[in-house]
């Protein structure tokens, strides 16, 4: 079986225990990307009519853990706003919303590096509104496929920082979408 | 305080730095993760690309025993004198403790060929198509385990959405 032997020459060098001035920068060069990867899940579950309820985890550990709440510097409020908006999007529109209906939007797998966001995702819902020339069958459908993000950071004359989503790429199984509601191209 | 047990070979194009601060060992982790990342990005476009040969998803089924999943390739049987081409790679290897080994690779990629057999419905306009795509690779212990592809055929695409 084939290895990355070259990448793995390279990361045999770096010990197993991080000292723990690099363990807290490495924590806080994630963290905006995490943040990223969160706003990107809410923006496509929003999109696909499923949006994310209920409270995020902070919020509840804020209400419940106030005491502790005050030493923790993970806490602490970001200086960057994330704004996703419309970002110029490269690849294929997303024209199965307009014939399915009761969505349930799943992202299976998210990676997050420098300013870019990958997720895959799936969906479940009806075909219940004419699509690409197909009457409404009221059939289930499962579609799968992947958007992914780049993001840009800029500086407000404030000095605060925002990150805004300039290019986008969604790839979805359109042959797969086309078959189970019995559509020809 | 030493980082690493070992004496490092120096370079002209090394910048100098102090490992005992915090910029020293932030800088040179940085460095080897860079370096890491830019063997997995030849190692996984590599891969891709003997796939797009003749034969060469028999081959790399074989050789690496991956999971292929998200759309099947069908176009390499409707396609003749493919072509690949990696757009982009974007890299997240893990890198800490025993995590190592693991990581998932996103690469866009494009696909030429002629058109000499059905494809996706299509009957074969015997001109050159592209097809745009992307993969997510997964790696466990510096192997490909699974890849998740994603492709799309603008004329398909056109037809479809244009009803």
């Amino acid at each position: 079986m084939l290895m990355a032997d070259d990448a793995r020459r390279w990361l045999q060098d770096l010990p197993i225990r991080l000292p723990d001035r690099l363990k807290w920068h490495l924590t806080a060069v994630a963290r905006e990307d995490v943040k990223l990867a969160k706003d990107s899940t809410l923006w496509l579950h929003e999109i696909h009519g499923d949006p994310i309820t209920g409270r995020d985890k902070r919020e509840a550990r804020l209400e419940i853990y106030t005491d502790d709440l005050d030493n923790n510097p993970e806490e602490e409020e970001p200086d960057y706003t994330v704004e996703i908006g419309q970002p110029v999007s490269h690849m294929m529109p997303r024209d199965y919303l307009a014939g399915l209906s009761q969505v349930e939007f799943n992202i299976t797998t998210k990676i997050h590096k420098n300013a870019f966001v990958a997720l895959r995702w799936e969906i479940h819902a009806i075909h219940s509104q004419p699509l690409f020339g197909v009457p409404a069958t009221n059939k289930d459908v499962n579609l799968s496929g992947m958007t992914l993000l780049r993001f840009e950071q800029t500086t407000n004359p404030d000095g605060s920082r925002v990150y805004t989503a300039k290019d986008e790429w969604t790839y979805w199984d359109l042959p797969a979408l086309l078959e189970q509601i019995g559509a020809t191209p | 305080m030493k980082l690493f047990g070992r004496k490092k070979a120096k370079t002209d194009e090394d910048e100098p730095f102090d490992p005992e601060s915090d910029e020293g060992i932030i800088g040179y982790y940085h460095k080897y993760v860079s370096l890491a990342e830019t063997e997995y990005v030849k190692f996984v476009s590599a891969h891709l690309a003997r796939l797009h040969e003749p034969g060469g998803v028999a081959r790399e089924k074989r050789e690496n025993d991956f999971i292929e999943l998200g759309m099947p390739r069908t176009y390499l049987e409707a396609l003749d004198e493919v072509e690949f081409a990696v757009v982009d790679a974007v890299p997240d290897a893990a890198t800490r403790g025993r995590a190592r080994g693991k990581g998932h690779f996103v690469t866009r990629w494009t696909v030429s060929g002629v058109h000499n057999r059905p494809l996706a419905g299509l009957a074969p306009s015997g001109q050159r198509v592209t097809i745009e795509g992307a993969t997510f690779t997964t790696l466990r212990d510096y192997r490909i385990r699974t890849e998740y592809t994603y492709w799309q055929l603008p004329e398909l695409t056109r037809r479809v959405l244009e009803r």
